[in-house]
């Protein structure tokens, strides 16, 4: 019983602290992507001036606050899926269902993480650079491997919790709209 | 056989629950390994290509003004605008509902939160009307579930991107067949409330001054979004940006709806929603690529073309098809599931993609409320708290009529085209 309840604060703390850093990020990227954006607009429409790495540096942003964003989906279990069979299961069924679902959800996300290192691994022995930005692709692509990695821990975690017989995840609660 | 035993569990997997990216993702992985045996690498390579799409900002900008625009109290005030201009005609309300409703679906993005948030405002507004509770059931249902073809609804975008379309097209094209939708869903509630005998609101001139002044930094949203694209000033990408920034000032600083510490959960709420989608996108590119590689649309080609020998044959079995999955799938994965393996064949029988687009999306929104498993009656049934069986029948008068508008706007292809034509959008 001790070790089941440290283990789950030991994977709820981790994830909330990932939340945290991931929320953060996300903040600050859009930010950035909005004011960034209508300068450009502005700038091109009105003044014919534009910043010659924004366009660049707005498309790694789009990426990246994307694909972090998609890594909170997971934790928020909020990923988009068809679901009509799940309907028909209940009680126990639907809790093997549940965690078959998850461990083969964090696998593929494993397979994809190696994918992801593997085109890493290849683009640094052969670097290609955004040229405006003057970085190479494969930094604005190590977002990859990243997301792949937090996403298999999550549904991972999810798979073992539900192994244990322990509650669900309880991310901090997204109000839903209030009116 | 291994691949046929692979595809089966991965039909499998997903009708269980498993999310579209992992089941896309492994289908990419696989045929990569397998079949083409090359690097897996190379599913990741296309999932980079997706950030070169220039207009790929279009999607979080305009989510997250759709965000702010449904947290604030735009919804109040919109439904007060109408109801002053539109609510002293015959059937008044019906009409706010009409119009309301899609406009804040375009608006948010499609991502089905119309019914949760103009539903709690305009259901119990009828029922004072003292239109019939099936009626205003019905009425709501449907109508929260137009609106995705009006600019800048996400569902537009995501065809736009998937099927290699100009959205600034498909923003202009949705607008007829929109509006058609929307005209035969109100014929048949002006008549049904002419039937009883329902008051009507008195139009004042005052009132209509006051909801005009409150909505006044609102009313230009659809100018900057339309305007600008009509006359050729910006693309949508940039009509995004336009959007976002100003949806910000005018909720945040203007009106004050939304205060800052807000503003971190608001931020939050867009991008799990985007990234959802995102996601979905980017495994999706990977995989058909693979299929393209593997020369499987040209197959489904051939085979499509000795199964249907006509064009009219050919729309007609894709109408039942997409209704189909439309009851079954969300928008979007629907959208990025079926476009790549259609697409294709649709144009060997001469279908314009811009028309393509409009016919998928009128399909998938009726399939919203298309019994058995519709979304939109399940949402409906737990917002108002009604059983599901009273929600097929109120909404079937109304889904009689899309399928006539939907049969218009499928087999008369200027009613989509005319207008792009005539704007000269690229």
């Amino acid at each position: 019983m001790v070790i089941r309840k440290f283990i789950y604060q030991l994977v709820e703390g981790t994830d909330r602290i990932a939340e945290t850093i991931e929320s953060l990020f996300i903040y600050l990227g859009v930010w950035v992507m909005v004011c960034l954006a209508f300068i450009q607009v502005v700038g091109r429409n009105l003044f014919s001036f534009t910043f010659n790495w924004g366009e660049d540096l707005l498309r790694i942003l789009v990426l990246w606050t994307g694909f972090v964003g998609a890594s909170l989906a997971t934790r928020h279990s909020r990923n988009i899926n068809i679901d009509v069979l799940t309907r028909l299961l209940s009680g126990i069924a639907a809790r093997r269902m549940n965690f078959i679902v998850n461990l083969f959800s964090g696998i593929i996300s494993i397979l994809l993480l190696i994918a992801a290192w593997q085109l890493i691994r290849l683009e640094r022995q052969f670097p290609d650079f955004i040229s405006s930005i003057r970085i190479p692709i494969w930094s604005a692509e190590i977002i990859f491997p990243v997301v792949f990695g937090i996403i298999s821990l999550r549904f991972l975690s999810n798979a073992l919790r539900i192994l244990l017989g322990m509650p669900e995840s309880k991310p901090e609660i997204l109000p839903g709209r209030k009116k | 056989m291994i691949t046929i035993i692979a595809a089966g569990l991965l039909v499998l997997f997903a009708l269980f629950g498993t999310p579209l990216f992992i089941i896309f993702g492994a289908a990419t992985l696989f045929g990569l390994h397998f079949i083409a045996t090359v690097p897996i690498a190379s599913a990741i390579t296309e999932m980079y290509k997706l950030s070169t799409q220039g207009f790929l900002i279009a999607i979080p900008l305009f989510t997250f003004a759709g965000c702010l625009l449904a947290e604030s109290r735009a919804p109040y005030r919109l439904v007060d605008l109408s109801r002053a201009f539109f609510g002293w005609l015959p059937g008044g309300l019906t009409i706010v509902v009409l119009i309301a409703c899609p406009i804040f679906t375009a608006l948010t993005g499609a991502s089905g939160v119309t019914i949760i948030a103009l539903g709690g405002i305009l259901y119990p507004l009828l029922h004072q009307g003292q239109y019939p509770e099936k009626f205003n059931l019905g009425l709501i249902t449907s109508a929260g579930s137009l609106g995705v073809m009006f600019p800048p609804a996400l569902p537009l975008i995501i065809y736009g991107l998937i099927a290699g379309v100009s959205v600034e097209k498909l923003f202009v094209a949705g607008l007829v067949p929109g509006v058609i939708t929307v005209i035969a869903l109100g014929v048949y509630s002006v008549t049904e409330s002419l039937k009883s005998d329902i008051k009507r609101d008195v139009f004042t001139f005052k009132n209509a001054v006051s909801s005009l002044r409150k909505a006044i930094w609102e009313i230009p949203l659809p100018i900057i979004i339309l305007g600008g694209i009509f006359a050729g000033f910006f693309t949508a990408a940039e009509a995004a940006a336009i959007t976002a920034f100003y949806v910000f000032i005018v909720e945040v600083l203007i009106y004050r709806d939304i205060k800052l510490t807000d503003l971190p959960r608001i931020t939050k709420e867009a991008m799990i929603l985007v990234g959802s989608i995102l996601i979905i996108l980017a495994a999706a590119l990977g995989f058909t690529n693979f299929l393209v590689d593997q020369l499987i649309p040209m197959k489904l080609l051939v085979w499509m073309k000795q199964l249907f020998s006509s064009k009219l044959a050919f729309l007609f079995v894709l109408n039942i098809f997409l209704l189909i999955v439309g009851s079954l799938m969300d928008i979007f994965s629907a959208i990025v599931v079926i476009v790549p393996l259609i697409a294709p064949v649709a144009m060997s029988f001469g279908i314009d993609p811009v028309h393509l687009g409009i016919i998928f999306l009128t399909n998938l929104e009726i399939g919203y409320l298309t019994p058995p498993v519709g979304i939109n009656l399940f949402i409906s049934s737990l917002k108002f708290s009604q059983p599901v069986i009273k929600l097929y029948t109120a909404t079937i008068p109304f889904l009689i009529l899309l399928l006539i508008a939907l049969g218009i706007i499928t087999y008369v292809p200027s009613l989509s085209l005319k207008l792009v034509e005539l704007a000269g959008v690229k």
